[in-house]
């Protein structure tokens, strides 16, 4: 074990993205169900149908990966089983 | 030490314990993911488009079995100890490295959207975690 700051950061902004993501998840179903979004700083900068799609525009963007949270939006009333 | 279990995920009605992470890869930097812990998964298992994205070498690693996840049988490859960062309640970063399987989709149908990562028992048993749970009261926690 070890203590790095750069990931405590980013540990940070990933739980700040999801208490965004849930107090918001209602409207975020509504535009993006079934599809994957890329979040950051209290907003969905991109979003695509799948991860693959996504992750491509990204990197076109020149996004950084850890600078965003990737999420699956499932559609109203799918619940996902693993 | 003791690292927070979340209890829920955004969709309000369902509960998944889940916990912050972040990936640590030599070749592209860091990842931030959500880690669902799986107690039903006996390996700890990334997403195929993740461990792309990250740049895991696993593709010059042979199939070495299959895994029969959600009713779909995908060729496994292991990583040797991917790099994980959780935080502890005393607000400290805590470093973990295990095994992970990348999962290699065999038809546009295998997607596996809805995980980044699931943490298995193996990692619980590999790492030495004990996990307690209470989730009729939101309670849930990795110590060691």
């Amino acid at each position: 074990m070890k203590t790095v700051n750069i990931e405590l950061t980013l540990l940070d902004k990933t739980f700040e993205d999801l208490a965004w993501l849930r107090k918001n998840f209602s409207k975020i179903q509504e535009e993006h169900g079934n599809q994957c979004v890329a979040i950051t700083n209290n907003s969905i900068i991109e979003f695509a149908m799948d991860k693959k799609s996504l992750f491509a525009k990204l990197k076109q963007k020149g996004i950084e990966l850890s600078s965003v949270l990737i999420e699956y939006i499932p559609a109203k009333n799918e619940i996902v089983i693993f | 030490m003791k690292i927070k279990v979340l209890t829920f995920l955004p969709e309000a009605k369902t509960t998944y314990l889940n916990i912050p992470v972040v990936l640590k890869s030599p070749r592209s930097g860091f990842m931030r993911v959500k880690a669902i812990i799986d107690t039903g998964s006996p390996e700890t298992i990334i997403g195929y488009e993740e461990a792309m994205a990250l740049q895991i070498p696993f593709s010059n690693v042979a199939t070495e079995k299959f895994i029969n996840l959600g009713g779909s049988k995908y060729a496994a490859s292991t990583f040797n100890r991917l790099t994980m960062i959780f935080k502890d309640e005393e607000e400290k970063a805590v470093q973990e490295s295990i095994n992970v399987c990348v999962l290699k989709p065999t038809s546009d149908k295998q997607k596996m959207q809805g995980f980044s990562l699931l943490l298995g028992t193996d990692f619980l048993r590999e790492r030495g975690y004990k996990l307690f749970c209470d989730m009729k009261n939101d309670l849930a926690y990795l110590e060691k």
